[in-house]
């Protein structure tokens, strides 16, 4: 059975059928690739924390569809928000931080918004954002990675390793982050479990992009954006542009933020354009929070910043659909008949009329 | 004395009974989210929620009166600037009986106990009560509001000191544990949303619950009727 895509705010410009579960399918399948690097650096505890807050959000996404009576036991979606959460906090993060922002995702951030394809917000964004909120200390400081013969971090309990700040926070700092660009490649700082490992999310994305998961505008946008304002606005006390751009792109969690947490389908605007704008809003304000912010690692506020304006570039986007249709008067009929569509979904006569 | 022996015993009943309904079916805050700033951003401990409360009181009220009074003679367009200037007149009293309550009043709320000069609450009462209605409509009116706020604010401060700091009053209370996400404002907003999901679901359950049992009514007194034709 082919689960079909969220029905609300299907655009006339969707044209390919696509079903959630393969959609599902193919970003978790991503998170567990993403898991793999972790996994040598820190030891098994990354995939069991994985695992521990997927089942928890999976489970908590069950109970919340029964208690509305729209049970659908296909619907993976609190697996991937479940396996997004680890990736994004260090690998050193007590379990039950991890579960109290599994916990918030589903229950505060997904559920009372209507559920899957209602969800204003990424719910691991959410659960992200209110865990940074209410425990900084644990959440921005980092443990070195260790190869196997230096040592794992413990499966259980406290980690008594000594912590480090990111190299983000070196940068915010003004300083020359410490660690050569070819290490921020292959992952070997300390930084957010899943994002270090820039050259793992870089192939990430190009599947999902071949997939047809993710499409390109919103990455690229995203990206260009960063690149485009750490050239500008150096935040290196040297004031070397390009090292600057390199740095920016490389030690936050920027490539992880565009390729996984802006991409996802629910909260992404429907129409290119909107995209290339919701990119762009992103990745202006993530870098506005680099150099602004009280916290390190901006990416999850950014990425809930730009949430908040997906619907808007939807409705604008659309309005300038019809608009060039109308203009090119091009099989009126059918053009028309977009347009109603489109008042369909939420626009009224007051608006036409003011156009 | 018949009328005054009947007023006595069912004006009180029904009063109350009407109160109640409207307790029930109208928060201030959790169904029209008016004073909504106050409560979520200061109201993250019992003390602040009590002060804030006084404060309500002393500014709701009497110049709802005041303004009820004078209405005839006021000029329609500088209603609400007479309704904050009114105000004001009786935060300074509000103001020192909080302060005797509770003595770092000022460093505790800060802005927030100005703010309630110009809140939303008393303005939807002015312009909806007291510059339509009698006197005694708009106090009764003030009064539920009143209770309304109170009621909410002294919950939330409840819950999120507990949750926030696990204290109430200042007394520690043992935990297992606490987060601060309470006591930021966003907490406060997290909590107002439940409060009044939890608040509209109980309003529906005792509406389902009342119309059921018309319903019932109705249809015995059918009955009645159709036995008495035959």
């Amino acid at each position: 059975m082919r689960i079909p895509m969220p029905q609300r705010q299907t655009a006339p410009h969707v044209r390919a059928e696509g079903s959630a579960m393969g959609m599902q399918g193919d970003i978790i399948l991503m998170l567990f690739f993403l898991y793999t690097m972790p996994t040598i650096f820190f030891g098994p505890r990354v995939p069991l924390c994985g695992l521990l807050s997927a089942a928890l959000c999976y489970l908590c996404d069950l109970g919340c569809q029964l208690l509305r009576r729209r049970r659908n036991p296909r619907d993976l979606s609190g697996v991937v928000t479940g396996l997004m959460i680890p990736l994004l906090l260090p690998a050193s993060i007590p379990f039950g931080v991890v579960l109290a922002a599994g916990l918030f995702a589903i229950l505060v951030v997904k559920h009372p918004f209507g559920g899957l394809g209602q969800n204003p917000f990424n719910p691991a964004a959410g659960g992200l954002a209110c865990v940074s909120v209410t425990a900084p200390d644990l959440v921005f400081r980092y443990p070195m990675p260790a190869m196997p013969t230096t040592g794992w971090l413990p499966l259980f309990g406290t980690v008594e390793t000594a912590l480090a700040s990111g190299s983000a926070e070196q940068l915010q700092s003004g300083s020359m982050p410490a660690y050569e660009p070819v290490d921020l490649l292959r992952g070997f700082f300390p930084g957010p479990v899943g994002t270090t490992c820039t050259l793992l999310v870089i192939g990430c994305l190009l599947y999902l992009l071949a997939r047809r998961t993710v499409t390109w505008h919103t990455p690229v946008a995203f990206l260009g954006t960063v690149a485009i304002c750490a050239f500008l606005f150096p935040r290196l006390a040297s004031g070397d542009r390009l090292d600057s751009m390199i740095y920016e792109l490389l030690s936050g969690a920027a490539v992880f933020g565009a390729a996984i947490l802006m991409g996802d389908p629910v909260t992404t605007p429907r129409i290119a354009s909107g995209r290339l704008l919701y990119g762009m809003i992103g990745g202006a304000t993530l870098m506005a929070l680099r150099h602004f912010g009280a916290y390190p690692q901006g990416m999850v506020f950014a990425v809930l910043i730009a949430n908040a304006f997906s619907p808007m570039l939807d409705e604008l986007t659309a309005r300038a659909y019809t608009r060039r249709y109308r203009r090119l008067g091009q099989d009126a009929w059918e053009a028309e008949e977009r347009s109603e569509d489109i008042e369909a979904a939420g626009r009224t006569d007051e608006e036409v009329a003011g156009e | 004395m018949k009328r005054i022996q009947a007023f006595l015993q069912n004006r009180p009943l029904r009063l109350s009974r009407q109160g109640l309904k409207k307790l029930l079916g109208r928060s201030p805050v959790l169904l029209r989210g008016l004073a909504l700033v106050p409560v979520a951003a200061a109201c993250h401990s019992l003390r602040n929620a009590l002060a804030l409360s006084v404060v309500m009181a002393f500014v709701l009220l009497p110049t709802l009166l005041l303004l009820s009074l004078i209405r005839r003679s006021l000029w329609e367009p500088m209603r609400l600037p007479a309704a904050a200037l009114v105000a004001f007149v009786f935060y300074i009293p509000g103001w020192q009986t909080a302060k005797a309550l509770l003595p770092d009043i000022s460093t505790r709320l800060g802005i927030f106990l100005p703010l309630l000069l110009v809140d939303t609450l008393l303005f939807c009462r002015a312009e909806e009560s007291a510059y339509r209605e009698t006197l005694g409509r708009t106090m009764c009116e003030g009064l539920l509001d009143l209770a309304g706020f109170v009621l909410v604010a002294l919950l939330s401060g409840f819950v999120r000191e507990l949750a926030g700091m696990g204290t109430l009053m200042g007394q520690p209370v043992h935990l297992p544990w606490t987060t601060s996400l309470a006591i930021l404002p966003a907490g406060g907003f997290i909590l107002l949303g439940f409060l009044a999901a939890g608040w509209r679901l109980c309003g529906e359950g005792i509406r389902r619950v009342y119309i059921r049992r018309s319903h019932r009514a109705l249809i015995k007194r059918q009955r009645k009727g159709k036995e008495a034709e035959e």
